[in-house]
C-alpha cells in the first residue's frame, strides 16, 4: 500500500511542476493530465484487498464474496472522472488551437495581453 | 417536482440545439424558475432518492431552506441572464444558449444534492459550460482568460476530489447526512477538510488563490460575467458552508476563514481603486465583497452566518444588476475603458439610476440594502473583535470610493461617445426588474434578514438534516 | 435588529463618510479645462499612464502612486505559472492553518 501512496505523491509533484514551471501550453495540459490520472490512481486503491476478487456475484463466490471481492463503487466514481476528465480535456485542447491561430505561439508568457 | 423540473431543463438544452429556436431555452429556464418559487411555499424538507435507492446506497437530492434559496437565486439570475442576451448576442445563439442551460443544470444540482460526489460531478458540469462561454466571443483575450480559468480551475477541482476520495477512505460513504454522523474532529479529518477548504476556496477566489478571476471572468460577454461573478461564485460559497457546516458539524470562530476573510477585503479593495477597465474594477470589488461574506462565515455564530447569507444574496442581485447595467453600456458605445467613456448620464437616465443605487448599495449607505446587510455583518464581527469591524468600515469607504470614481466617469462629465440606438426593452427590463428587487430589500430588509435567518438555521442544524435524509436519528 | 435609532445613528454616519470621501476624491476636471497640447500624465506603479481620472493630487493620486500599490499590481502581471504557484503555496498554508485552528 505505501508504494500506491508514494506513486501517488509523486505523480501530483510532477504534474504540479509541469503546470506552474512549463511554459508551454501543451506541457501544461499534460500536466493537468497527469494528475487526473494519479487521482484515478488514488481512487481505485481505496478498494485495495489482499487475494481480491472482481465484484461480479455468481453461484461459485456466493460465499467467498462478502469477505474477498473488491469495492465496486470506486471504480464508478472512476469512470465518471474519466468521462469528465476527457470533456475538459478535449475542450482545453480545442482551446489551444485558437490560441495558437490567434498569438501565433504557444507560449504562455507571451499570451498575456491582460494583466495588472 | 424535481425530477420535472429537472427533465424540462434538460430537454431545453438539446432541443434549442436542435431545432434553431433560442425561446425554448428561455422557456425552460422561466419553467425552472417558476418550480423553484412554487416549491418555497413548502416549508419542510423534501428529499428525493434516485431511482428509488434510499440512503445510504443512492443518490439522494435533499433541499433544505438553504438549497431552496440558492435554487431560487441561480434559477432568478440565469432568467434575467437569458432575456438580456436575446439582444446581446449577435450570433450563434443556439449553441450559447444550450450552454447558458447547462450552465444552469450544474448550478441547480449544486444547490439541491445531498451526496459529495454528486456535488463534483455538477460543479464540473458547471466548469466546463463557463469556460465554453467565456471564450464564446472567440476573440484573443476571451481566448487567454478562458485557458487561464481552465488550467486553475482543472487544478482546483482535482484537488476537492483528492479531499472527496480522502474522506471515501476514511469513511465508506458519500452521502452527505451519513458522511455527517461519521465524521468526527480529529486530526485526519481535519486535513480532509483543509484539502477540500483551498480547493473550495481557489474556486471562490479568496486572495492569495484569486489571480485568475479579473482575468477571466472580466473578458467574458455581459450577460455571463453576471452570471459568473454572482451565481457561480455564490455556489462556491454555499459549497464551502455545505462542507463545513453539515457535513463537519464546526461551529465557533474559525480563524481560517477571518484571516483569509481580511485579507481579501483589503487586497480586492485596492486593487479596484488602481483600474482603467471598469469590468476589471466591478471584478475586484466582487472579491472584496466575497472577503466579507467569508469573514461573517467565519464568525461561526447564527447572526455572523446569517450575515454572511444576507450578504451574499444581495452581492448576487447587485453583482448581476451592475454586470447586465454595464452591458448596456457597452453595447451602446463598444468599449470598457472608463478613459474613453463619460457623460453618458443624460443619454441613458435609467441605466444611469440603477448604476448609482447598485453603487451606493454595495457601498453600504442607508437607505439600501446593502448597509442592512453589513450592519449585521458589522454587529457580528464586534462581538469577535472591534478591529475586524474597524477594517470592515474602513473597506466599506474605499468602496464608495472606487464606486464614486467609477459613477463620476462614466456618467458625468462630458464624453465623446455619443448613444444613437434605443435601448431594447428586452435588455433594459431585466435591469429595472432587479433593481427593483434591490430597493425593495433595502426598504423592507427585515423579511429578508429572516429568509436568511431561517437558512443559516438550517444549515446549523445538522441533526434535522440527517433525520430527514437517513430517516433515524 | 434593524431599530429606528440604529438605522437613523448608521445612516448620519453614513453620508459623513460619503461626504468625507466626495471631498478627497476632488473635483474631476472637465474636458474643456485641459488644455489640447498637454498629456495628463500620471505615474502608477512606475508605468506612465495617460489618464484624466487620476487627478490633480488627490486621494487617487496619493494611493496609486506608493510603491506598495505597484508592487501589489505587479503580482497581477497576467502570468499563469506565476498565478499556479502562488495557489499552490496558498493551499499548503491553508491546510496547515485549518489542522492548528480547529486541533
Amino acid at each position: 500500500m505505501l508504494e500506491i501512496y508514494v506513486t501517488f505523491v509523486a505523480m501530483v509533484a510532477i504534474s504540479i511542476y509541469c503546470i506552474a514551471c512549463k511554459s508551454n501550453l501543451i506541457k501544461k495540459l499534460l500536466g493537468l493530465g497527469i494528475l487526473t490520472d494519479a487521482i484515478h490512481l488514488l481512487i481505485i486503491s481505496t478498494t485495495f484487498r489482499d487475494k481480491g476478487i472482481a465484484p461480479i456475484l455468481t453461484p461459485e463466490n456466493v460465499n467467498l464474496f462478502s469477505s474477498f471481492s473488491v469495492d465496486p463503487l470506486p471504480q464508478a466514481l472512476v469512470l465518471t472522472s474519466i468521462v469528465i476528465n476527457l470533456s475538459t480535456t478535449a475542450l482545453a485542447l480545442a482551446l489551444a488551437v485558437a490560441a495558437y491561430r490567434r498569438f501565433k505561439t504557444l507560449d504562455t508568457e507571451k499570451m498575456r495581453t491582460l494583466g495588472g | 417536482m424535481i425530477m420535472i423540473m429537472l427533465f424540462v431543463l434538460f430537454s431545453s438544452a438539446f432541443l434549442t440545439l436542435l431545432s434553431k429556436k433560442y425561446i425554448v431555452s428561455i422557456a425552460g429556464i422561466a419553467f425552472a424558475f417558476a418550480s423553484m418559487l412554487f416549491m418555497s411555499l413548502t416549508p419542510d424538507m423534501q428529499v428525493f432518492y434516485f431511482s428509488g435507492w434510499v440512503a445510504p446506497l443512492g443518490i439522494t437530492w435533499a433541499m433544505d431552506r438553504m438549497s431552496l434559496l440558492m435554487g431560487v437565486l441561480v434559477t432568478g439570475v440565469a432568467l434575467a441572464c437569458a432575456v438580456f442576451s436575446a439582444r446581446y448576442v449577435s450570433h450563434d445563439k443556439n449553441k450559447y444558449y444550450t450552454l447558458l442551460c447547462l450552465l444552469t443544470i450544474g448550478l441547480m444540482g449544486i444547490s439541491l444534492t445531498g451526496d459529495i460526489f454528486n456535488l463534483y460531478v455538477f460543479m464540473e458540469i458547471t466548469s466546463i459550460a463557463s469556460y465554453a462561454l467565456i471564450a464564446f466571443p472567440m476573440k484573443k483575450m476571451s481566448v487567454e482568460g478562458s485557458i487561464k480559468y481552465l488550467i486553475i480551475g482543472s487544478l482546483s477541482s482535482s484537488v476537492i476530489l483528492i479531499g472527496i476520495i480522502m474522506l471515501y477512505g476514511l469513511t465508506g460513504t458519500l452521502n452527505m447526512a451519513d458522511l455527517a454522523t461519521k465524521v468526527s474532529a480529529t486530526p485526519e479529518f481535519l486535513a480532509i477538510l483543509g484539502v477540500i477548504i483551498a480547493g473550495l476556496a481557489t474556486k471562490a477566489a479568496l486572495v492569495p488563490l484569486h489571480f485568475w478571476l479579473p482575468d477571466a471572468y472580466s473578458i467574458a460577454p455581459s450577460p455571463i460575467s453576471a452570471m459568473l461573478f454572482s451565481v457561480i461564485k455564490g455556489a462556491s460559497i454555499y459549497m464551502t458552508m455545505r462542507v463545513v457546516f453539515t457535513i463537519f458539524g464546526l461551529g465557533g470562530v474559525m480563524w481560517v476563514f477571518i484571516i483569509f476573510g481580511v485579507i481579501t477585503m483589503i487586497v480586492g479593495g485596492f486593487m479596484a481603486l488602481l483600474q482603467n477597465d471598469i469590468k476589471r474594477l466591478l471584478g475586484y470589488s466582487s472579491i472584496s465583497q466575497t472577503g466579507y461574506i467569508f469573514v461573517a462565515i467565519g464568525t461561526g455564530t447564527l447572526l455572523g452566518i446569517s450575515g454572511g447569507i444576507f450578504h451574499m444574496i444581495n452581492n448576487v442581485l447587485l453583482k448581476s444588476m451592475l454586470f447586465l447595467c454595464f452591458g448596456i453600456v457597452i453595447w451602446h458605445t463598444g468599449t470598457r475603458k472608463m478613459d474613453k467613456l463619460g457623460g453618458l448620464g443624460k443619454q441613458m437616465p435609467w441605466v444611469a439610476f440603477c448604476f448609482a443605487v447598485g453603487a451606493l448599495s454595495i457601498a453600504g449607505l442607508p437607505p439600501f440594502s446593502g448597509f442592512a446587510s453589513k450592519w449585521v455583518i458589522y454587529v457580528a464581527t464586534w462581538e469577535i473583535s472591534p478591529v475586524l469591524t474597524a477594517i470592515s468600515v474602513i473597506m466599506s469607504a474605499i468602496t464608495l470610493a472606487y464606486f464614486l470614481k467609477a459613477f463620476s466617469c462614466i456618467f458625468l462629465g462630458q464624453g465623446e461617445k455619443k448613444v444613437v440606438k434605443k435601448t431594447p426593452v428586452l435588455m433594459l427590463a431585466p435591469v429595472l426588474i432587479l433593481t427593483a428587487i434591490i430597493l425593495v430589500i433595502g426598504i423592507f430588509p427585515e423579511t429578508f434578514f429572516s429568509i436568511s435567518q431561517q437558512a443559516a438555521g438550517d444549515l446549523l442544524n445538522q441533526a434535522q438534516y440527517i433525520k430527514a435524509v437517513l430517516g433515524v436519528v | 435588529m434593524f431599530e429606528q435609532w440604529s438605522l437613523f445613528a448608521a445612516g448620519f454616519f453614513g453620508f459623513v463618510i460619503l461626504g468625507m470621501v466626495i471631498y478627497m476624491m476632488g473635483s474631476r476636471p472637465s474636458r474643456k479645462d485641459i488644455p489640447h497640447d498637454s498629456k495628463r500624465e500620471v505615474y502608477i506603479g512606475g508605468e506612465k499612464y495617460n489618464s484624466e481620472f487620476a487627478g490633480p493630487d488627490n486621494f487617487y493620486r496619493t494611493i496609486t502612486g506608493s510603491h506598495l500599490m505597484a508592487s501589489l499590481r505587479r503580482l497581477h502581471s497576467g502570468s499563469i505559472s506565476d498565478y499556479v504557484f502562488w495557489v499552490v503555496v496558498a493551499s499548503a498554508f491553508m491546510i496547515i492553518l485549518v489542522v492548528v485552528s480547529f486541533a
